[in-house]
């Protein structure tokens, strides 16, 4: 197979997807940052973002900074995401789709001997995306749609140390901006009304850091050899008060007949994250992994108020990974297969009712050439349900990621 | 896959409309406000650019006394006509009717012509400006007294001129220095009509106001020369005109507006105004030729700029009274956003091409008001 022509193609296929259409997703996304999403890495998303206490060389772990330390060669990976969302209310249906892309992150080693890893990330924090039309509001208003978009991203920079040979710790600055649009237009029974449209783009920046921890001496604290395989993962991001810019615009409604702007600055909170998690290699080979991540969105302020909509989020998962044997030496036989399961108890409180998602998941790590693989993922979840005149989303996200190291990029002189 | 999961719908739709805040999309108010005072102002009628002028006086013993004088220059004269003064055999001007104030249209019009001493051309000028500088502006002595025969409201006033060395006069030179040529003045001396005529400024050039010279060539032979190039203006005053203060007089041809004030509009800004509605209430029994008004925009002075302005719908009749309706959003959203007086003015439909009296009510029950529909976000 010649590697080089094909991973020049995938990196061009990557870029030349779209970055997402106009098209809507979920109406939840309206309420705080949109759906907040958990990629951790091409790896870990087939295994329903499972992935905090992994550590090892071949991946750029996004979800604990700790999980770098045996990265042994510079690695980069990044992929794309499209997104399927089929919604159902008491009203009907609706069926959309996006594409986006999914991030990107670069590591490479400084120190071998002491674990001292560097990484620079890119990553879709959270979307907005959503399109809701409502009919008769009232007797003047005929139509109104409601659009939105946008969403937060963050810029990494990690480092990470190993203090002890079984203990890995990480740190991760991150600088979290973006912005989301609320957009409105309004339809009116009567043509002597002037027809409205409202444009609310609120513009975040602000910076957390996360502090990571891997701990793989477990089997000589207790001294029990049989647990030598278990790792264990830690995370915690500090809240932040992200600083905020409220921007609301009325066309047409100034002295001039201009647009009337109307700015407001404040704060926007992001909560607390604390993450457990923890691995189980067995034989070598099939990996079990669990994690838990728990968030105080109901804590945290939005422009100087609680938002009711917004409670604390517990996000549940577990995932399961069959890697190649060492002597595997086809194309067919490195293939590593992926599994996982999840429960979120997302932050979305909607007309006082919680809404959880359940998630599985599936996918493939192809073998694309050495410390490289094309990781394809499936996830599908279910979200809310039709009670309390709530939403339901049956959610399918398909992700194709490349997880590659710089030896990819040489060429070797064939013997 | 990527192709299966293509051909999404991508319309938005109303699922997800129950998970949103009723205030999401905006709360609709309609709010009535009343007005906190109202006035009637004179305003400065800028009568050169109409397509027609005015000339008469209208008294009666129960209204308004109304008196309209006109300013007339012919100039710009082909250099083929220069220097016939000597050789002019008769001259006359032809005006056409277009409009009549006064009940009775056989009402004689009878008019003094002066000779003007100085430039009328000014915009600002105005009757008062005129009457109280007469020496100034125009010979004492009428160069003659006009009393055009009763054709009608439409047909055509033909004024001979008796005094043929002023018109001699007007054709020795286009660069006149001297005061040869600074037009005629009209004024009415009969009290039973005002008539308006075409000025300059109408497109049909046959019914502009047209200088007609007769003269003999240098051959002897008698030759007519029509000419249609020159300005025209009127300048007009009312008296015993607000004799109420609960009423507000909006006066056209004149003119006086009324200005209403609100000051009381306690919506915070900015909202979505989705319309803004003034109502008024006219006086009934009041027939007018234009049944329409203007509402207009009122500066921090206190005066109507125009700067936004919009007309009545077609009026109602309730109760035997006249409501009109016009729509101020424009206007409105000038008060809320920045203005430091919340007031508009009312104007007639046509203010300098009739005579039109709107008697609005301004206090009471039926004072003017304003309804505001509008939005506010969440």
């Amino acid at each position: 197979m010649d590697h080089s022509k094909i991973k020049y193609l995938l990196i061009f296929l990557i870029a030349a997807l779209p970055t997402g259409s106009q098209a809507g997703g979920s109406a939840y996304s309206r309420y705080g940052f949109g759906d907040i999403l958990r990629n951790g890495d091409s790896r870990t998303y087939a295994m329903s973002g499972t992935g905090i206490s992994l550590i090892d060389d071949g991946f750029i772990n996004l979800l604990n900074p700790a999980g770098l330390a045996r990265i042994s060669y510079t690695r980069f990976s990044s992929g794309f995401e499209y997104t399927n969302f089929l919604s159902k209310d008491e009203t009907g249906s609706s069926f959309y789709s996006t594409g986006s892309f999914q991030g990107l992150a670069f590591a490479f080693p400084i120190s071998k001997e002491h674990g001292m890893v560097m990484a620079a990330e890119f990553n879709p924090y959270s979307k907005v995306r959503y399109g809701i039309t409502a009919l008769n509001i009232d007797t003047l208003i005929q139509e109104k749609t409601l659009y939105g978009s946008g969403g937060l991203s963050s810029m990494s920079l990690s480092i990470s140390a190993t203090p002890l040979n079984s203990l890995a710790v990480g740190a991760r600055l991150n600088y979290m901006y973006g912005s989301t649009r609320q957009y409105q237009t309004s339809v009116t029974s009567n043509a002597s009304y002037t027809a409205t449209t409202f444009d609310r783009n609120t513009y975040f920046s602000g910076f957390t850091l996360t502090l990571g921890a891997i701990y793989e001496g477990v089997a000589d604290l207790f001294s029990l050899p049989s647990l030598r395989p278990l790792t264990l993962g830690m995370t915690l991001t500090t809240a932040s008060a992200l600083d905020a810019e409220l921007k609301e615009t009325y066309p047409g409604i100034s002295y001039t007949a201009g647009d009337t702007v109307v700015s407001t600055s404040g704060t926007a909170g992001l909560p607390l994250s604390l993450g457990f998690g923890l691995s189980y290699l067995f034989q070598d080979r099939y990996r079990f992994m669990g994690d838990i991540v728990s968030e105080n969105w109901a804590s945290t302020e939005y422009f100087g108020s609680r938002p009711a909509d917004l409670r604390n989020s517990f996000r549940a998962s577990a995932g399961f990974e069959a890697l190649p044997a060492k002597e595997a030496n086809s194309f067919w036989k490195r293939i590593v297969y992926r599994t996982g399961i999840a429960y979120h108890s997302t932050y979305y409180q909607i007309n006082g009712v919680g809404i959880n998602e359940f998630l599985v998941s599936g996918g493939l790590g192809l073998p694309m050439g050495p410390e490289s693989q094309l990781n394809i993922g499936l996830q599908i979840g279910i979200r809310g349900s039709t009670d309390h005149h709530l939403q339901k989303d049956t959610i399918i996200r398909l992700s194709a990621a490349i997880s590659a190291s710089e030896i990819w990029f040489l060429r070797f002189d064939e013997e | 896959m990527l192709f299966l999961m293509s051909g999404c719908n991508d319309t938005p739709n109303s699922v997800g409309v129950g998970i949103q805040n009723k205030e999401d999309f905006g709360v609709v108010h309609v709010d009535t406000f009343y007005a906190t005072g109202h006035t009637s102002l004179p305003n400065h009628l800028y009568t050169s650019t109409l397509d027609r002028f005015m000339l008469g006086k209208y008294e009666s013993s129960s209204g308004p006394a109304y008196q309209a004088w006109t300013c007339m220059k012919f100039y710009n004269w082909p250099d083929s006509m220069i220097g016939i003064g000597s050789r002019i055999t008769s001259a006359w001007i032809q005006l056409k009717g277009v409009y009549r104030f006064g009940s009775n249209p056989s009402a004689p019009l009878t008019f003094n012509v002066y000779k003007a001493l100085a430039s009328l051309g000014n915009d600002s000028l105005s009757y008062d400006s005129l009457a109280l500088n007469s020496r100034f502006y125009f010979e004492a002595s009428p160069i003659f007294t006009v009393t055009p025969d009763n054709l009608g409201d439409t047909a055509s006033y033909i004024i001979p001129f008796q005094k043929l060395s002023l018109v001699a006069d007007w054709f020795s030179t286009n660069t006149d220095t001297s005061h040869l040529n600074d037009g005629l003045i009209f004024q009415p001396t009969s009290s039973n009509i005002i008539k308006g005529f075409y000025s300059f400024n109408n497109a049909d050039t046959s019914l502009q106001p047209t200088l007609f010279v007769m003269y003999n060539d240098t051959n002897g032979v008698s030759r007519i020369y029509s000419h249609k190039t020159g300005g025209a203006k009127y300048v007009s005053t009312v008296s015993q005109l607000i004799t109420d203060n609960n009423f507000m007089y909006v006066q056209d041809g004149v003119s006086t507006r009324g200005v209403v004030s609100f000051d009381s509009i306690p919506i915070k800004w900015p909202v979505s105004i989705l319309r803004t509605v003034l109502e008024v209430v006219a006086q009934p029994s009041v027939p007018v030729l234009h049944d329409s008004l203007y509402a207009l925009s009122v500066a921090p002075t206190g005066l109507s700029d125009g700067a936004s302005y919009a007309i009545s719908q077609t009026a109602t009749d309730s109760s035997g009274r006249h409501h009109y309706s016009i729509d101020i959003r424009a206007i409105a959203i000038r008060w809320l956003s920045n203005a430091s007086v919340r007031k508009v003015a009312v104007s007639g439909f046509f203010e300098g091409g009739s005579f039109d009296l709107f008697r609005l009510y301004g206090t009471g029950a039926l004072k003017p008001r304003v309804i505001i529909t509008y939005s506010t976000q969440p």
